[in-house]
């Protein structure tokens, strides 16, 4: 006689699946504050949004991170980009829906590291446009990065846009509805 | 129920000993998750404007690449001042851990 029980012992066990996909649950679920922070400081809150990355041109990435004073019409978005070649970087433009907004940039650091060079630097936007640009989720957008040379263009993937602007839309109603 | 129980547990602990574990510095570990803020420094500067962030990654504890220091996040902000230091420790089943080092200053 085969004992029934015995065939579902283990891993394949009703409550082993149910615990594992409940721990899954509690893994995956969108905790907001691990892709952002807020400190209030005496006549304001600093926010920041931890970096991101989705942006590349070939193999050369682009990673980003924002900080944010409230009550500042202006934000401050840092990056980094990776790239083989020794360059020089002017400015930055934010492209969506046919709309480019350009800034200059402001360096931070240039590194040579594991044969890439690691740009780092920071640009000035206003408030309003960073928050159209980063939550727009129908349309792609576009970065531009102008160089000594020739522009570099940095696009991404829609999937990993529609995930990204729908984080971005929650931190910043966040960040509006505190501002 | 007392057998799977056992066969985790088993499972868990030969993943612990063979050290098979991504582990992570926190104040509090979970085996299955951990997802913890916590302080490490602070100073007497006041005020800030600019944070700055690093991290290092551990993939089952047999690759482990980054530089969480805190250094290298007052470098990435531009800070010259820093005015306080907060950790963010995460691991997941011990596959996947994080460390990232957030410096807040001017």
């Amino acid at each position: 006689m085969v004992n029934k029980h015995k065939s579902r012992a283990g891993f394949a066990h009703p409550t082993f699946i149910i615990l594992l996909l409940l721990n899954f649950y509690i893994v995956s679920a969108q905790d907001l504050s691990k892709y952002y922070t807020s400190i209030i400081q005496n006549n304001y809150v600093l926010y920041y949004i931890v970096p991101q990355k989705g942006f590349y041109d070939d193999k050369n990435i682009f990673i980003y991170d924002i900080t944010y004073l409230s009550k500042s019409d202006s934000i401050i978005l840092n990056f980094s980009f990776f790239n083989k070649n020794l360059l020089i970087l002017d400015s930055i433009s934010l492209c969506i829906n046919d709309e480019c907004i350009t800034s200059k940039l402001q360096k931070i650091f240039i590194e040579h590291n594991k044969n890439k060079w690691q740009y780092r630097y920071s640009s000035k936007f206003s408030f309003n446009f960073i928050y159209s640009f980063f939550t727009e989720n129908n349309n792609k957008p576009k970065i531009i990065l102008h160089s000594s040379s020739e522009p570099i263009l940095l696009n991404i993937n829609k999937n990993k846009w529609e995930k990204l602007s729908n984080l971005n839309n929650k931190i910043f109603s966040v960040i509006k509805a505190n501002n | 129920m007392k057998k799977v129980l056992i066969v985790t547990a088993l499972f868990t602990i030969a993943v612990i000993l063979t050290s098979c574990y991504a582990n992570v510095s926190s104040p509090v570990v979970g085996i299955i998750y951990t997802d913890v803020k916590y302080p490490v420094a602070v100073t007497s500067n006041s005020n800030s404007t600019k944070v700055g962030s690093s991290k290092a990654t551990s993939i089952l504890g047999f690759v482990a690449t980054g530089d969480a220091s805190i250094d290298k996040a007052a470098k990435n902000a531009g800070i010259t001042k820093i005015h306080h230091v907060d950790a963010h420790s995460t691991n997941v089943l011990g596959i996947f851990a994080n460390y990232e080092i957030l410096v807040y200053g001017e």
